[in-house]
């Protein structure tokens, strides 16, 4: 990325902050009991999900587990073999795609090769046989919210890839649609520029107060933009949730291991005491609340890698249900900054990841050292398996 | 023999082919003729023939807007078919293609026998006119004139026109059209405003493919179009035959080849601009 187009994207960064919009009225979304069937290959099971009016929801999934088919059952792309689509309390399953008051900024961009900025961005306007005067001046207008104020007269193949993509939201958003719906519109950039879009994207959202429907597959782009998160696998909702519930409480071993690096054990139920889980891994004994996914008998045990800290001087102390206390081997130390990441083989040969900040390590420790390890019995947290291990 | 050897054969071979031919047709241009051999001097008595004899000159100009009718009619009807298969569902695209090309593996002659016996006297156009009453008995303005000329060209060169335009239908991206619908645009308004533009190179081709097939053809107007069909690709033939004039069918001959290069330069001038922007 050159200067100017870094300068650019700063400027619009400012620009989509700005002061606050009130909240445009409806953008609310239901599915209920909307599936997709394709001949005998059922790429979506019945789901039911809420979108709240104004809310910036993700759609997270490895590919081929229904995230686009939902983006475009709610685009009106594809008709959806079963189940219901409201728009604020009214049925749309049937509305053509030109109807729905949705508009879609596409994985490709879409914009049309042979049309200028101007045209693509007014292209929603035109085909509503707006006012010409009044178009131009909304076009300008849109185009200086997402810093192209100075290419109107472009085309698209003289604009770079993170233009053009702003080019696809400015058209999106011209029509005011109740609903935006974003397909992958990430993907295609370098990883400096899709931060600074994240960022431009969630400033843009809150300012303008829409709904954004966004799909992904990745889970950065997912926890640095979203209100809440819909985690898809295989066709169905593994969990709905913010952030910080997908990353701390995973309901499944596929949300646990997906979302974020994670440390997936065995555990076998020793003990219940009340509400409390005494539980045996190969970490050592850990302590657990009990949970619905414990009791329904199929289980892991998470313990996040930034949950786990070194001792120098192992097994000094048994577990107790505060603290956890286990013992291995240091397998390897990368150091990649401000963390290193620490790789540790257990009795058993499973090797667990602890990330710890650089300064805390002693530099005595090497491959191959006899290492404590410890952690807060709260961390621990327990996920329902479904067989698959991402 | 070496390896550049073989190249240059490879190269070689058709070069010389195409442009000795040719090369040769523009020398004999200069000749003339006497008695029944030729005279291999150079003068510019035929053009000069040809640019003063009104007769010649308005018979090319009556064969240009020949075969501008020509092109247009199979341009019209060949995107209509190239966009009648590109809706179709994908399995169906190869099939109907071949289908719609089928005729380019027959001969030509047969073509035109085969749509002579349609537009005939007896033919199936007026048997067909004649059984659903809008005409009382067979009708002769089908055949043996410009019209027939027309419609038989027409057919004959609709598959050059549908292949270019199908070509470009097919690069145009399904997300342009989703795009569209998505922002609001009607069927009409999609093909207005994104299909035709995308399509436009194909169809100039197209076109172009028509208007210098047309141009040049002597043999469909010989066929379908009697005395009436004279065109200039007839003259030029007759100074080959009866006339035994070759060194003027020769000039005659450049001027037309020299017509087509310039179509083809504004259909290329036009192509460029409509896939740059």
């Amino acid at each position: 990325m050159n200067m100017a187009e870094r300068q650019a994207t700063q400027d619009l960064e400012r620009n989509a902050r700005g002061p606050e919009a009130p909240r445009r009225l409806g953008g609310q979304v239901e599915l209920r009991g909307i599936g997709q069937r394709y001949g005998n290959l059922q790429v979506l099971e019945p789901l039911d999900l809420l979108i709240e009016s104004g809310e910036f929801l993700t759609i997270l999934g490895p590919s081929g587990s229904g995230k686009t088919t939902i983006l475009r059952i709610i685009g009106g792309f594809v008709e959806p073999t079963q189940g219901r689509l409201l728009l604020d309390g009214e049925a749309i399953t049937a509305l053509p795609v030109t109807k729905r008051p949705f508009n879609t900024v596409f994985q490709d961009y879409a914009l049309f090769p042979h049309m200028s900025v101007e045209q693509n961005v007014g292209y929603g306007l035109m085909v509503r046989g707006t006012d010409r005067r009044e178009t131009t001046r909304r076009v300008q207008e849109v185009l200086e919210i997402v810093g192209l104020g100075n290419r109107a007269k472009y085309l698209p193949r003289q604009l770079s890839g993170g233009q053009k993509q702003r080019v696809a939201l400015a058209r999106a958003i011209i029509c005011e649609p109740r609903v935006i719906l974003l397909d992958e519109p990430l993907s295609a950039l370098d990883a400096e520029l899709r931060r600074q879009m994240q960022l431009f994207l969630k400033g843009l959202q809150k300012k303008i107060r829409t709904t954004f429907v966004f799909v992904t597959h990745d889970q950065e782009e997912a926890i640095t933009m979203s209100d809440r998160i819909v985690v898809m696998n295989k066709g169905k909702i593994d969990q709905l949730g913010g952030p910080r519930e997908l990353y701390y409480r995973p309901a499944t071993e596929f949300v646990a291991s997906f979302f974020g690096d994670n440390n997936l054990l065995d555990g076998v139920i020793a003990e219940t005491r009340g509400d409390k889980l005494r539980l045996e891994t190969p970490l050592g004994v850990v302590f657990s609340d009990a949970s619905s996914a414990a009791t329904a008998g199929r289980f892991k045990v998470t313990l996040r890698p930034e949950q786990l800290s070194l001792e120098t001087a192992p097994g000094a102390s048994p577990s107790d249900e505060l603290t956890g206390a286990g013992r291995g081997t240091l397998e390897s130390l990368d150091f990649v900054g401000a963390l290193t990441h620490v790789q540790i083989r257990l009795a058993n040969g499973q090797v667990l990841k602890a990330k710890l900040p650089t300064p805390a390590l002693s530099p005595a420790l090497a491959p191959g050292t006899e290492i404590g390890l410890k952690w807060r019995q709260a961390d621990i947290h327990l996920v329902a398996t479904d067989g698959t291990v991402n | 023999m070496s390896e550049r050897m073989i190249w240059l054969l490879i190269y070689a071979v058709p070069v010389i082919a195409i442009c000795g031919p040719l090369a040769n047709f523009l020398v004999i241009g200069f000749w003339r003729v006497d008695g029944s051999s030729m005279v291999a001097d150079f003068s510019l008595a035929n053009y000069v023939t040809f640019f003063t004899n009104p007769t010649y000159k308005t018979v090319l100009i009556k064969t240009m807007y020949l075969a501008a009718e020509v092109a247009l009619v199979s341009i019209v009807i060949g995107y209509s078919i190239a966009y009648f298969v590109w809706k179709c569902p994908r399995a169906a695209h190869y099939p109907l293609l071949v289908m719609s090309t089928i005729p380019l593996l027959m001969s030509y002659i047969i073509k035109l026998y085969a749509i002579r016996s349609i537009l005939g006297f007896d033919g199936f156009l007026n048997s067909l006119l004649v059984a659903i009453g809008i005409l009382d008995h067979p009708s002769t303005i089908f055949l043996f004139n410009q019209t027939a000329i027309l419609i038989a060209m027409s057919i004959v060169y609709l598959p050059f026109a549908i292949l270019p335009v199908y070509l470009t239908l097919e690069r145009i991206p399904e997300s342009l059209l989703h795009a569209s619908s998505d922002l609001g645009a009607s069927a009409w308004q999609t093909f207005r405003y994104v299909v035709l533009p995308s399509s436009l190179p194909g169809t100039v081709v197209g076109g172009m493919f028509s208007y210098i097939l047309a141009l040049g053809d002597f043999v469909t107007p010989q066929m379908v179009g009697g005395v009436q069909g004279f065109t200039f690709g007839r003259v030029i033939w007759s100074q080959f035959g009866m006339a035994f004039d070759w060194p003027f069918g020769a000039a005659m001959s450049t001027v037309l080849l020299f017509l087509s290069l310039i179509v083809i330069g504004i259909a290329g001038k036009i192509v460029k601009k409509a896939e740059n922007i």
